[in-house]
């Protein structure tokens, strides 16, 4: 039987936050919403492009609800994830916005442009649950419980 | 890793997308299988078609979608192409992943149905 959380588990500020996923790929898209769902995400809004994704942070702003978290797909087509962080970054309001970047293939030199840039934390493909959930237990510094009760 | 010990539908990736999935909903596993067989089918008619450049990326999304379904022969042709210069060989390849291919998507339909 596969592992399941039961929303009556998973604490409000988990299943309040309200995530954006920018991703070209349909499967990549699909499951990083699965496992964002499986950690027990409840608002969820995806991107298909960076352009796209700067409309949607725009009005995110715009309309004072903005992403508790970003998901950046590094490669994509045209508006790939460095330019996006880097309006991101350069925008007065978004300079404290968590992102998080997610990467097929890591050098060191993408590291140094991703920490230039300010990433908050990056994963990489393919996405593994574990993986993102602590990765954003950890910036929003929530308390892993599942990982504090493995270290007991 | 040599292709010859890669497996061509690892069991591991489907446990691992079997543990997304969430009571009352729809069976995530046959839910990854179908986008698996539809965008693939886009990106071999892309690649048979595309220049070089656009195959690179092209090989980039279909050797995620294939490492995470568990295509380990297809990830690892389409990384291959990714980091192809030369005509010939990238012509080769394309030949391959295309017969690599119709073996996933035989496997995958019948890994669906087994549920």
């Amino acid at each position: 039987m596969a592992e399941t959380n039961q929303n009556m588990d998973i604490p409000e500020m988990i299943t309040g936050l309200c995530v954006l996923v920018v991703e070209d790929s349909e499967f990549d898209r699909a499951l990083t919403i699965a496992t964002l769902k499986k950690i027990g995400i409840g608002k969820i809004q995806v991107a298909e492009n960076g352009r796209l994704a700067i409309a949607k942070i725009k009005n995110a702003i715009a309309v004072k609800k903005p992403f508790d978290i970003i998901l950046l797909d590094a490669k994509m087509p045209t508006e790939d994830g460095m330019k996006v962080l880097g309006w991101i970054r350069g925008e007065p309001e978004l300079k404290k916005q968590v992102v998080i970047m997610i990467t097929a293939t890591v050098s060191s030199e993408e590291v140094v442009k991703f920490i230039e840039l300010g990433i908050n934390g990056y994963v990489v493909k393919p996405l593994i649950l574990g993986v993102l959930q602590s990765k954003i237990f950890e910036i929003l510094n929530i308390p892993n419980k599942k990982k504090e009760q493995h270290v007991d | 890793m040599s292709t010859k010990d890669l497996l061509r539908l690892d069991p591991l990736a489907k446990t691992n997308l079997k543990s997304l999935q969430i009571e009352d909903e729809v069976d995530i596993y046959q839910q990854f299988v179908e986008i698996f067989l539809k965008t693939s089918d886009e990106f071999l008619g892309s690649l048979k078609t595309a220049n070089i450049s656009i195959a690179q990326r092209v090989s980039h999304s279909w050797r995620s979608s294939s490492s995470v379904i568990g295509a380990q022969i297809l990830a690892n042709l389409c990384l291959q192409i990714e980091t192809c210069s030369d005509s010939k060989k990238y012509k080769e390849l394309i030949v391959l992943v295309e017969s690599e291919y119709k073996e996933v998507r035989a496997q995958l339909i019948q890994s669906q149905k087994a549920g």
